[in-house]
């Protein structure tokens, strides 16, 4: 081609650093070439990320200057003392739908530590590495009677890294908690390169327990919304397992793309509707109370047409046709399961109790349509088909208004949340999805999520998402109606918005110098180290 | 369609790593990974994902285009895996854009010198595998099988380059004839003037290569009025019903697979097997007559939006998704061999593993074809069965020099060859 004089540059890394990179893990798991490169330069999300002026342009952060796939902890921990010794910064990641990282800096894809370790049943555990599925998880747990919590990310998303560095909640919290609940031990390879084990595992007594014996640094590990890869490396975690109480194989029999299968005997789909958000929180709060749900969806109906639809062209049809309106406004939509049928039917007359109480409804047509029951039990219980809902509609969400807190505060917020989104949709910028507000509850709070769809092709779109996110969050500061997921996520947001969350971003800032003293881990995507004092010494070389 | 074409798809796609695996209610803890690209190089650059980002990096002049892009391209069998999983829960279309992607590298001058030679020789020789042209029909030798060119011929078998050349698979194709004749069909070959279908030259990026054969072929086989063209060929069983049908040059006859057509036969009654075939078999889907079997099904139109951002498609498009493949027929077909036993692989049907052959793979990178093939050989090997069947001789071809590196004691079979056992 004649466009050399166009080519994206990067930072070339010394030929001895890449030689010592390729001495630990292999030289074809290394590679500083522009077109593997542009491979880890390109995330979901990223137009908002260099829109933010985190560098990059559109869909392309800054390309780093390499890539390794380690295969082990102790090849991670080599590498990250050669990145120590010759002050090059790194990023690991696991799956990687979105990843911080950019020039000059290593990536580490974490895809050759695939491995389940153990799925110790007795002691409902399952320890892994950080390429393990949650759907290969989902499905080797099952086996034994027992499954992991599914974040709602995707089905092909990483549990280690939810449980270490990301949020981690999905429709089955319920039942199975969410993910910074679920992290027991924790093998973490710090930014220096030493090895440290967390809970449990720290004194030698194994996996059971994130909190002792042993270190417990849960808080400074994960917070609520974890680094991103920016205090080391997670390399092999354990999380706790709850009761399946499905079949040992769930396989969708048929043909693709929908694979329609049977509901397993002891589980039941449930779609409801109510007159006014009012009445739908009543019986959240009780159905939470009750503690009758398998999984649970506060879902707005759009979702639910784009999740059971083969199509957008088939989900605009199904939202035209008005029988989502009819039926599922301020919809909730559950699984029941029980051990035995007497308990499936309890819980199915507790629901109906709740319904009675509270004016709602059972939406009919969907009840006896089995492919909208069939739709919301793979994403609820596998994340299998979130992208339909997620990515097809326009190819990109954002996420606004973000509470996870009581249902009261989350009825507060449902209006106003409606309302922010509403102007936006009038414009144009993002998909009038009629209703917003996605939500589920776990065992201490109902989480609430505005999810506007936007185009990540369309500029008006990305830059009005820009504005719906601050102000978004200027204004669930204000009126204490939410906490924005995205303020307490990367170093650029966490500065901006840290004052209004009491000043985490201090806190984050001394942990990451404590942790990091020389910043050899990538900070973007957690905090930028806090200034050393005058009087300090500076950190000794390595 | 150019590599432009696909901007919008490349954008969107969010890197969510579908592509990489079966569907989450398809797959089992192991044997997940349904890429053969990935598994092997590993860089997530080695996905459908991972092109789509070359192809927008190609298309914003990120990089100069050089071997390295064309190895990324290249390493890849288009054996359609991802774009099943990916389609599952998008409308994007990596497929169709990989295409494009290897077409404007030819164009680009970065063709790969091994496919190269092979399109060389097919403008020469008039095939795939590096042959003269003469001596095509010799498999047929001996089986007095009418000529296409002797008159007209309703039914009419086409062997293919490999079968036609490679002579230890022409037990295949002569299989098949006698399958045929045994009964009744009347059935007509080529021979010496069969030509190569062109689907694997428009594989490897160059689709003009197709046009001219397609248009020979059907010109031939209107002069014979034939009404149905049988092979055992999935390459040619894809190239004639589906790639000939997206080029609009469709031959306007029937195609039909040959397991596909004994089953044919056995329900009229026209064919009945004898003998017990005592063998516990597992059978590999060609990717040429599973999943990229589905018809094509031709769509011009834009997009459009509505609910504000909402994409759709005017006219509304029918997304190729796998749903259509032939993944019953062969398996009736053993189904129905007495004392076959059918023994399933964990990836199968839309998700089945490629062989490792397609895609100019085999040619282009030698040690990449038997690296998938071999995982695919071990995945049958764990079911049990003791021979490994499939329905296209590249697969077989593949698959055999595996088991065979490997010293298994497992058979590859083509599933005429169990059929021509049961007579």
């Amino acid at each position: 081609m004649n466009d050399s004089h166009a080519a994206t540059s990067h930072v070339v890394l010394p030929r001895d650093v890449l030689r010592a990179f390729e001495d630990i893990v292999g030289p074809e798991h290394v590679s500083d070439d522009p077109w593997i490169l542009d491979g880890y330069s390109f995330y979901f999300l990223s137009e908002l990320i260099t829109a933010l002026g985190a560098g990059g342009e559109r869909k392309f952060i800054p390309r780093p200057s390499a890539v390794l796939l380690p295969g082990s902890t102790e090849e991670v921990q080599r590498i990250v003392r050669v990145c120590n010794r010759r002050q090059i910064q790194f990023h690991a990641f696991s799956t990687g739908v979105v990843c911080e990282g950019g020039a000059g800096r290593v990536q580490l894809d974490l895809r050759r530590m695939n491995r389940i370790v153990d799925i110790d049943e007795k002691n409902r555990i399952a320890v892994i590495e950080p390429y393990v599925t949650n759907a290969r998880l989902f499905h080797a747990t099952i086996k034994k009677g027992l499954r992991a919590h599914v974040h709602a990310a995707g089905a092909n998303t990483s549990p280690l890294a939810s449980a270490t560095s990301v949020g981690g909640e999905g429709p089955d919290n319920p039942s199975c908690g969410y993910s910074s609940r679920n992290v027991l031990g924790v093998e973490w390879v710090l930014p220096s390169g030493e090895l440290l084990r967390l809970g449990s595992l720290g004194s030698g007594a194994g996996w059971f327990s994130g909190d002792g014996p042993g270190p417990s640094l849960r808080g400074v590990m994960r917070g609520v919304f974890g680094a991103f890869g920016g205090l080391g490396v997670f390399t092999r975690v354990a999380v706790k397992l709850y009761p399946w109480h499905g079949p040992p194989v769930f396989k969708g029999h048929g043909l693709p793309p929908n694979y329609p299968g049977e509901m397993p005997t002891n589980m039941k789909a449930f779609f409801a509707g109510f007159p006014t958000p009012d009445q739908m929180y009543d019986a959240v709060g009780l159905v939470w109370e009750e503690g009758i749900a398998h999984t649970f969806n506060r879902m707005p109906r759009s979702f639910l047409c784009y999740a059971s639809s083969e199509s957008n062209q088939q989900a605009y049809e199904l939202w035209q046709s008005g029988l989502l309106e009819r039926e599922f406004s301020n919809g909730i939509s559950m699984i029941i399961a029980g051990f035995s049928e007497a308990e499936r039917a309890y819980k199915e007359r507790v629901f109906h109790e709740i319904l009675r109480k509270t004016g709602g409804k059972i939406a009919e047509t969907l009840q006896n349509d089995p492919r909208f029951a069939l739709g919301v039990l793979r994403t609820s219980v596998l994340s299998d088909g979130v992208f339909r809902a997620v990515s097809r509609p326009s190819g990109g969400i954002l996420e606004g208004y973000y509470l996870n807190e009581s249902v009261d505060v989350s009825r507060l917020s449902h209006e106003a949340s409606y309302a922010h989104t509403k102007s936006f949709t009038d414009r144009g910028i993002c998909i009038d999805n009629g209703e917003t507000n996605w939500g589920t509850f776990s065992d201490i709070a109902y989480l609430s999520e505005q999810i506007p769809h936007f185009d990540p092709r369309d500029e008006k779109s990305v830059q009005g998402m820009l504005e719906l996110l601050a102000t978004s969050y200027q204004k669930q500061f204000e009126t204490r109606s939410g906490a924005g997921l995205f303020a307490n996520i990367g170093a650029l947001m966490n500065d901006a918005f840290g004052p209004m969350l009491s000043n985490v971003h201090i806190w984050k800032k001394r942990i990451k110098r404590g942790l990091d003293p020389r910043t050899a881990c990538d900070p973007m995507g957690y905090a930028f180290p806090e200034a050393p004092t005058a009087t300090e010494p500076p950190p000794e070389r390595g | 369609m150019a590599l432009e074409d696909f901007e919008a798809d490349m954008v969107r796609c969010s890197r969510c790593s579908d592509c990489k695996f079966a569907p989450a209610s398809q797959l089992d803890e192991d044997r997940a990974e349904i890429c053969p690209s990935i598994a092997r190089f590993g860089f997530h650059s080695y996905s459908a994902g991972g092109r789509f980002v070359a192809g927008l990096s190609l298309l914003s002049k990120r990089a100069e285009a050089n071997d390295s892009l064309r190895d990324l391209v290249y390493r890849c069998q288009l054996c359609g895996a991802c774009d099943v999983a990916c389609k599952k829960d998008r409308e994007l279309e990596p497929l169709e854009m990989m295409l494009e992607f290897r077409s404007r590298l030819v164009d680009l001058g970065l063709s790969h010198p091994a496919l190269d030679a092979e399109i060389d020789g097919l403008d020469r020789h008039e095939n795939m595998m590096r042959r003269p042209r003469e001596g095509r029909g010799d498999w047929a030798e001996g089986l007095d099988v009418k000529r296409l060119r002797d008159g007209p011929a309703e039914i009419v078998y086409h062997a293919g380059c490999r079968l036609s050349y490679e002579r230890s698979q022409w037990g295949i194709a002569r299989d098949a004839i006698t399958v045929l004749r045994r009964a009744g069909v009347d059935v007509a070959i080529a021979g010496d003037d069969e030509i190569c279908c062109g689907g694997r030259a428009y594989e490897m990026g160059y689709p003009d290569r197709i046009e001219r054969r397609a248009e020979r072929l059907r010109e031939e086989l209107r002069r014979a009025g034939t009404k149905t063209l049988l092979t055992s060929c999935a390459h040619c069983f894809h190239a004639f019903g589906i790639l000939y049908e997206k080029i609009g040059q469709s031959l306007g006859i029937e195609v039909v697979h040959i397991a596909d057509y004994v089953n044919r036969l056995l329900d009229a009654g026209m064919l009945e097997f004898a003998k017990e075939v005592p063998l516990a078999v597992t059978y590999h889907d060609p990717c040429h007559l599973g999943r990229l079997a589905e018809p094509w099904v031709p769509w011009q139109g834009t997009e459009t939006k509505v609910m504000q951002q909402l994409v759709l498609r005017d006219p509304p498009k029918s997304f190729r998704r796998g749903t259509h493949g032939s993944y019953r027929p062969p398996r009736e077909l053993l189904e129905r061999i007495p004392g076959v036993r059918l023994l399933e692989m964990k990836r199968v049907e839309a998700h089945s593993l490629c062989c490792g052959s397609g895609g100019g793979v085999r040619e282009a990178y030698p040690e990449f074809a038997a690296f998938t093939a071999h995982e695919r050989v071990d995945e049958a090997v764990d079911t049990g069965a003791r021979a490994l069947v499939s329905a296209c001789p590249w697969c077989l071809e593949g698959l055999g020099e595996s088991a065979h590196r490997q010293d298994l004691d497992v058979e590859v079979l083509d599933l005429i060859e169990l059929v021509r056992r049961a007579l």
